[in-house]
């Protein structure tokens, strides 16, 4: 089933996904298209958004002689998940009451 | 992969600032090296890019990090948020709407200095009459510092326009590059 998704699921998915351990983009695209219709040129924007907002910290580890940016989920990233949740627990609530 | 990467950073020179090409540069080529790891072959990952979309794609992101606090640097993004609202389809009514209101924009900035001009001119107008008038010093001394008066006021109201414009259109800049990047975003699908 396609759905259209709302500004700001994408970027709780990308944290959800470091949520299981930091990562790197190609992998963080290859775990989410499991999932989600997603290319290397939409996570980009999604990654350098969450860096700024200080959701993901960063690190080079060398790899076959050359650099691999690693991503990690910070407290602040943490706190956005779970804040979304709510909200989303909200709307569940509201909803149930509404179709009651 | 040199040549390609050697394309995309002439794309990306076009829109953005050095930094800010090094930035996706980086990017891509770290994809493009784990894809090729992964097993696939150059040509097919190279054939999965387009250089043109990639650039157009991140086009809103890099303008709302932008702190776009010069002359020159919002101008050019303005431009370049112009030109990717226009050149895709889904894109057009905001592209539209976008420039409607910089329309709006630069006319009352054009009206603010109209304002300024026309104070002048009037001023001078008015001295030139008054030097002709039978008035005493005192009535002529008053009318003066009205004139001054009003002048001043003028100046300031076409001041505070201008400099409210300027915001207006830094805030305009920014909500349009975040709709833009927003809609772009929407058209992804869960499976």
């Amino acid at each position: 089933m396609k759905q259209q998704v709302k500004k700001g699921v994408l970027e709780i998915f990308v944290l959800a996904m470091l949520m299981r351990g930091d990562s790197y983009g190609y992998k963080i695209v290859s775990d989410l298209t499991q999932y989600i219709d997603m290319t290397e040129s939409t996570l980009y924007p999604i990654l350098r958004r969450l860096e700024k907002a200080d959701e993901l910290s960063t690190y080079n580890v060398l790899f076959q002689g050359r650099n691999r940016k690693y991503y990690q989920i910070t407290s602040i990233g943490k706190k956005h998940i779970d804040e979304f949740l709510e909200e989303w627990e909200d709307i569940r609530k509201i909803y149930d009451i509404l179709m009651k | 992969m040199k040549t390609w990467l050697r394309e995309l950073e002439r794309e990306l020179k076009r829109r953005f600032y050095d930094e800010e090409v090094k930035d996706v540069l980086s990017y891509y080529e770290e994809m493009i090296q784990e894809r090729l790891s992964s097993g696939e072959q150059l040509d097919d990952i190279l054939e999965s890019y387009n250089i043109r979309d990639i650039a157009k794609s991140i086009t809103p992101e890099v303008i709302m990090k932008r702190t776009n606090d010069t002359y020159k640097k919002a101008v050019k993004s303005t431009k370049q948020l112009v030109a990717v609202l226009l050149s895709t389809p889904l894109l057009i009514p905001l592209g539209v709407l976008y420039l409607s209101l910089l329309i709006f924009a630069v006319s009352m900035m054009i009206a603010s200095g109209a304002v300024i001009l026309s104070s002048i001119v009037g001023g001078i107008a008015f001295l030139a009459d008054l030097s002709q008038s039978n008035l005493g010093t005192n009535e002529v001394m008053g009318l003066i510092g009205m004139l001054l008066m009003t002048f001043s006021l003028m100046i300031l109201f076409s001041l505070w326009m201008f400099r409210w414009i300027q915001i207006l259109t830094k805030k305009l800049l920014y909500i349009f590059s975040k709709l833009a990047r927003n809609k772009g975003e929407k058209n992804e699908s869960i499976n």
